[in-house]
C-alpha cells in the first residue's frame, strides 16, 4: 500500500512563500484562494534568544477525513494512496466540506470564472503525479529550502518514513481525531 | 478495460475540454472536464456540437483513404491510393509546375481554426512560395495591422466586473459565434450595473442584452466611430493627461472629427443623434471602457482599416489602453511564436518582392510587414508573418484564370471550402477547375474537395494534439493530447507538409518526427513539458498593464512600439506606406437610402427597390460551411433563411416560410424568408450553405449554385479597402424577390447549372 504523507520542516522553513506562489503557479488560483499558506508567528522570545516561528499551512490529506464523510455527492473522496481531492464532476458547490474541515483548508472562489462554485483545495498535486507517477508535488519542488519532504509512509525506505521514525515531530489538532497527514518538526524541537 | 484520456473538442476555436473513454484504441463515450477550459460543465450543456465529436470521428462519410481523380475534374470518379502514391505523385507534379513557372505558382487556401497552419506555410517558406491565400483580410488581419500601427502590438479586451465601467460589442454576437465562457461573462455584465453598449444592425441576443442598441446602416460603423471621438473631443471627455503624455497627432484626430458631429452621424448611420451622444458619454465617462469588436466590422470592405483606426483612437484618447478593465497590450509568447515556426525568413528579398500584394495593398504584404514589423521588434515583438502577408483572393484567382502578372497553377486547401467560403463563387469555381493541380486536406468530400485531384484524409479532433496559439500575437496556448491514434489512414496536417518538405529534400527544417514532438518543441523555451501543458490544457502568462509607464532604454519609459513611440492618433508608418494618417470614412452602400418603417412604402412588385445585404451571421448549431451534414441539426434548421424586419417584410409583401431570390450584381442565391428583429431595410443572409445530402461533384457540387451567400459577393480589389485589400460582405445593394413555393429538398427543381 502507498501513504502518502508531507513532513514540513520549521526548522529549515524561512517564511519565503515560495511554496504558496509555486502553487499558484501551477493551479491557476484567483486572488482569492489559497492551498498552502505560511504563517508567520513572533518575534518571539527574549532577546538575544529570540525567534520567529512559520508554518506552512495546507490540506491535511486526513486518515479520517470529515470532509469526505460529509459531501452529499461522493465528490470529495479518498484514494487508495492517501490522498484527498474534489472530483469536479460531481461537485455541486455545496459547501458542506468548507464547514467540516477543522483546518480551513478548503473554499470556493467568487472571483474566478474557473471552477467557480467549486470547492477547491490541495491536491498534493494529483494532477502532476498521474502526469508523471515519479512527479512530486509543486510546492516540494520548488522549495529550496527542502523544508517539504513528500513521499510514502508505507515504505520504510523512504525520507519521510525514516524521519517520521528518527525525529520528534507533530500534528497539528490531533485530538480532533482526523488522524492528519501532515508531520511538522517544529522550530526549535527535532530531538527525540 | 476502458481509460479516460483527456482531449478536445475542436469544432470551434475555444477547444473545450473533456476527456474520451478508450477501449482499445477507439473511443467509446466521451465525458465534460471541468478541470480544464471551460471549467464549466454548464457552457457544454449549451451547446449543440461537442457531443457530435463521437459520430464524427467514425463517420462513414468521412474521407478515410487519399483518394486520386480519375475522370474528369469534380467527376466524383476517384481511385484510392496509399499515402506514399498520393504525396509522391503530388511531389512530382507539383516538381514540374515549379520547373516550368518557379515556386510562386503554387497557392494555398486556409479557413477556420481547426487546423494548424504553420506547417503549411513553413512548406511554403521553403519551397519559396510567397502566396498563401487566407481569410484575414476579412477577419483578424484588419483589427490586427490597424492596433500595430496605432499601439505597436495588439491588445485584447479585459471586462472585470469589479473595474469596468462600459463594455461595448460592436459587430459581433457571441451568443451565437462565442457560445462559451466569454457569453456567459457577457450575460453577467448584462446582470449587473455596468453599461452595455451593442452596435449592430441586427437585433442580437447580445443586443436584447443591451442598456443601448444602436442598429446602424450596415457599413457606417466608420462614422459612428469617428462621431464617437467627435463628441468625446468636443465636450472635453478626453483622458488629458494621457493624450498630453501619450498620443501623437492629437489636433490632427481633431480636426479630422470635426465633421461628424452627432446629427451629421445620425445622417449617415441613421441612427439617433442623442444615442450618438450618450454612447459616446458612456464610453468616456467609465472609469475603465473595454470595447469588443468582431467580423461585422472586419467584413465592411472600403472603411475597414478606417474603422479599427477609429476604435484604436477612441481607446487612446479616453485612456483606455493597457488599464485593468479596459484592455491589455499582449505580450508575444514566451514559446516558440508562430512568425518562427513559419520559417518566413528563409524566403529570399526575391521571392517576397513576388507575392502578388505587392504593390497592391501596401500594407498586407512583405514590404509592409518589414516596416511594421521593425517598430514593433523595438519592444521585441515578432508580428507573424504568413497571416499579415497572405495573398489577396482576387489577385490570386486573376493569376489562376489568366496567368497575371504570372500563372498560379497549383493550389493547396486546408481547412477551408473555398467555393462556399471565398467571395464570388462562380470566379472560385472557374479559377479552381483551370488548375493543374488541386490537392485538398479534408474531412469530408466537400464541394471543394470534389473538386481536387487529390484529397487527402487529415486527422480532426480526438485523433490529433492541439496547440491554439491566437496567431502568435498573445502569450497563450491551449488545448491538449491526442486521446487515440487517428483512425483508418488519416493523418495530422503536419505528418503530410513534412512528408512532402521531406520529398522536397527539407529534411533538416523538419526535425520532429511528429506533431506532438513539433508542440513540444515549441513549448521548450516557456519551460513547460508537454504533459504538464496536456495536464493543465493550457500555457497562459498573463500581461502586465500600464506597460508603457515601465523604465526603457536611454532612462525614458518604454513607451510604445510606434514610429514616434507613443500611441499614433495620426500615423507616421500609414503616411510613408501611401494610406491616410487619421481614419477618414467613406461613403459606400446602396446609394439610395433604405426605407425606415411601414410608413415609407417601398414600390411593391417583382422588382422592388434595393436593400442593403449582410452575409455571414454566425448561427448555432452551424459553423461557417460546417455541420449541415448532420442530421438532427438539419431537423431543427433545414433550410438557409434570408432574415428582414417585419416592417420590411410586410412592405415586401413577404411571408414568413415564402422562398425568397435574393439578388446583387454578382449573381442570385435562393433563401427561405423569416422574419427576425432588426434594422428595416437590411436582409441578413445565412452564410455557407450547401447540402451534403446531395451528390458530391458535378453538376450540382452539393448545391454550391442554390443557397451560396457567395454567389452574391466580390472580392475585387477595386473598391476594396486599399492598404489591406478587404472585400466586402457586407453593405451591399440586393433585391429580394419572392419564388413560388418550391421543394428545396429536390436539386432537379432548384439548382441553375454550374458557370464554366
Amino acid at each position: 500500500m502507498t501513504r502518502y504523507v508531507m513532513v514540513m520542516d520549521q526548522r529549515r522553513c524561512i517564511g519565503c512563500q515560495s511554496c504558496s506562489v509555486a502553487c499558484r503557479t501551477w493551479n491557476d488560483l484567483p486572488m482569492d484562494i489559497v492551498y498552502n499558506p505560511v504563517v508567520t508567528e513572533g518575534v518571539k522570545g527574549e532577546w538575544p534568544h529570540v525567534h520567529v516561528n512559520y508554518t506552512p499551512l495546507i490540506c491535511m490529506h486526513c486518515e479520517k477525513a470529515p470532509c469526505t464523510l460529509c459531501c452529499p455527492t461522493g465528490a470529495s473522496q479518498k484514494d487508495d494512496d492517501g490522498t484527498v481531492w474534489i472530483d469536479y464532476k460531481k461537485c455541486m458547490g455545496c459547501k458542506v466540506c468548507v464547514q467540516a474541515c477543522p483546518y480551513g483548508a478548503r473554499d470556493t472562489s467568487e472571483m474566478s470564472p474557473r471552477l467557480e462554485r467549486y470547492a477547491r483545495k490541495c491536491t498534493f498535486c494529483r494532477d502532476r503525479r498521474q502526469m508523471n507517477p515519479e512527479a512530486k508535488p509543486y510546492c516540494v519542488d520548488t522549495c529550496h529550502q527542502k523544508a517539504r519532504i513528500f513521499g510514502d509512509l508505507d515504505d520504510p525506505e523512504s525520507e519521510v518514513s525514516r524521519i517520521i521514525g528518527s525525529v520528534e515531530t507533530v500534528r497539528l489538532m490531533e485530538d480532533f481525531g482526523t488522524e492528519p497527514q501532515i508531520y511538522y518538526i517544529p522550530a526549535l524541537g527535532g530531538q527525540r | 478495460m476502458t481509460e479516460l484520456r483527456k482531449t478536445n473538442c475542436h469544432f470551434c476555436g475555444y477547444l473545450c475540454a473533456f476527456e474520451a473513454q478508450v477501449e482499445e484504441g477507439r473511443v467509446t463515450g466521451l465525458v465534460p472536464d471541468p478541470t480544464r477550459y471551460p471549467y464549466d460543465p454548464d457552457i457544454l450543456k449549451g451547446c449543440r456540437r461537442w457531443k457530435m465529436n463521437l459520430e464524427v470521428l467514425d463517420d462513414p462519410a468521412r474521407v478515410n483513404h487519399p483518394l486520386r481523380r480519375v475522370g474528369e475534374r469534380g467527376s466524383g470518379q476517384w481511385e484510392r491510393v496509399s499515402w506514399e502514391e498520393a504525396l509522391d505523385g503530388i511531389t512530382s507534379r507539383l516538381k514540374g509546375l515549379i520547373n516550368l513557372y518557379g515556386p510562386e505558382t503554387l497557392a494555398s487556401a486556409i479557413g477556420g481554426p481547426h487546423a494548424s497552419f504553420w506547417p503549411l506555410h513553413r512548406f511554403m517558406s521553403l519551397l519559396g512560395s510567397p502566396n498563401n491565400m487566407g481569410i484575414g483580410q476579412i477577419c483578424w488581419n484588419p483589427r490586427i495591422w490597424m492596433d500595430m500601427v496605432t499601439f505597436g502590438w495588439t491588445i485584447e479586451p479585459d471586462i472585470d466586473l469589479a473595474l469596468t465601467g462600459a463594455v461595448f460589442i460592436w459587430g459581433t454576437n457571441p451568443a451565437q459565434s462565442d457560445n462559451s465562457a466569454f457569453w456567459r461573462h457577457l450575460l453577467k455584465v448584462a446582470r449587473s450595473d455596468i453599461p452595455l453598449v451593442v452596435i449592430d444592425p441586427r437585433s442580437t441576443q447580445a443586443a436584447a442584452q443591451a442598456d443601448l442598441w444602436l442598429p446602424l446602416k450596415p457599413g457606417t460603423d466608420c462614422a459612428l466611430a469617428l462621431g464617437l471621438l467627435h463628441v468625446i473631443i468636443a465636450e472635453g471627455l478626453c483622458d488629458h493627461d494621457f493624450v498630453e503624455r501619450w498620443c501623437h497627432g492629437f489636433d490632427e484626430l481633431q480636426s479630422a472629427v470635426a465633421p461628424y458631429s452627432p446629427q451629421a452621424v445620425a445622417d449617415i448611420c441613421g441612427i439617433p443623434a442623442r444615442d450618438v451622444r450618450s454612447a459616446a458619454r458612456i464610453f468616456a465617462k467609465a472609469k475603465a471602457a473595454a470595447l469588443v469588436s468582431g467580423r461585422g466590422i472586419d467584413q465592411t470592405g472600403a472603411n475597414v482599416a478606417a474603422t479599427h483606426r477609429a476604435i484604436a483612437c477612441l481607446r487612446a484618447v479616453t485612456g483606455n489602453l493597457d488599464k485593468p478593465g479596459a484592455c491589455v497590450i499582449t505580450e508575444q509568447s514566451d514559446f516558440v511564436p508562430e512568425a518562427v515556426l513559419e520559417l518566413g525568413s528563409s524566403l529570399t528579398k526575391d521571392q517576397r518582392a513576388r507575392c502578388l500584394n505587392t504593390p497592391h495593398t501596401p500594407l498586407q504584404c512583405y514590404e509592409g510587414y518589414a516596416k511594421v514589423n521593425a517598430l514593433t521588434e523595438r519592444l521585441g515583438r515578432t508580428m507573424p508573418l504568413r497571416y499579415l502577408t497572405s495573398a489577396h483572393p482576387d489577385l490570386v484567382l486573376k493569376a489562376m484564370c489568366e496567368g497575371k502578372p504570372y500563372p498560379i497553377r497549383a493550389l493547396v486547401v486546408q481547412a477551408t471550402n473555398p467555393l462556399l467560403t471565398y467571395a464570388d463563387t462562380k470566379r472560385v469555381f472557374k479559377a479552381l477547375s483551370s488548375l493543374d493541380l488541386l490537392v485538398v486536406l479534408e474531412y469530408y468530400l466537400t464541394p471543394t474537395a470534389s473538386l481536387a485531384d487529390y484529397v487527402l484524409p487529415i486527422a480532426g479532433a480526438i485523433e490529433r494534439p492541439l496547440f491554439q496559439a491566437h496567431g502568435g500575437v498573445a502569450n497563450i496556448a491551449y488545448g491538449g493530447p491526442a486521446a487515440v491514434e487517428p483512425y483508418h489512414e488519416r493523418r495530422t496536417d503536419y505528418d503530410v507538409f513534412r512528408e512532402l518538405g521531406v520529398r522536397f529534400g527539407q529534411e533538416s527544417d523538419w526535425p520532429w518526427p511528429t506533431l506532438k514532438d513539433a508542440f513540444a518543441a515549441t513549448l521548450a523555451p516557456a519551460g513547460m513539458t508537454w504533459e504538464e501543458y496536456c495536464c493543465k490544457g493550457i500555457y497562459y502568462r498573463p500581461p502586465a498593464f500600464f506597460k508603457h509607464e515601465e523604465p526603457g532604454t536611454e532612462g525614458r519609459r518604454r513607451g510604445f512600439a510606434t514610429t514616434t513611440g507613443k500611441v499614433e492618433l495620426a500615423s507616421e508608418i500609414l503616411a510613408e506606406l501611401g494610406g491616410q494618417r487619421v481614419p477618414t470614412y467613406l461613403p459606400q452602400g446602396p446609394a439610395a437610402a433604405p426605407p425606415q418603417g411601414p410608413a415609407a412604402a417601398p414600390p411593391q412588385g417583382p422588382a422592388a427597390a434595393p436593400l442593403t445585404l449582410i452575409t455571414g451571421a454566425r448561427k448555432q448549431p452551424y459553423n461557417a460551411s460546417m455541420f449541415l451534414g448532420n442530421p438532427r441539426f438539419r431537423k431543427a434548421y433545414p433550410k438557409p433563411l434570408a432574415e428582414m424586419s417585419e416592417a420590411t417584410a410586410e412592405a415586401y409583401g413577404l411571408a414568413p416560410g415564402d422562398e425568397v431570390e435574393v439578388s446583387t450584381k454578382n449573381g442570385t442565391a435562393t433563401f427561405t424568408f423569416k422574419a427576425a428583429p432588426m434594422r428595416d431595410g437590411v436582409v441578413s443572409i445565412d452564410y455557407g450553405w450547401w447540402y451534403p445530402e446531395w451528390k458530391p461533384g458535378a453538376p450540382d457540387f452539393g448545391g454550391i449554385w442554390a443557397s451560396n451567400a457567395n454567389l452574391l459577393t466580390d472580392c475585387s480589389l477595386k473598391g476594396g479597402e486599399a492598404m489591406i485589400g478587404t472585400w466586402s460582405y457586407n453593405a451591399l445593394e440586393c433585391t429580394v424577390q419572392r419564388i413560388r413555393k418550391r421543394g428545396m429538398d429536390d436539386p432537379e427543381e432548384t439548382c441553375t447549372a454550374p458557370v464554366q
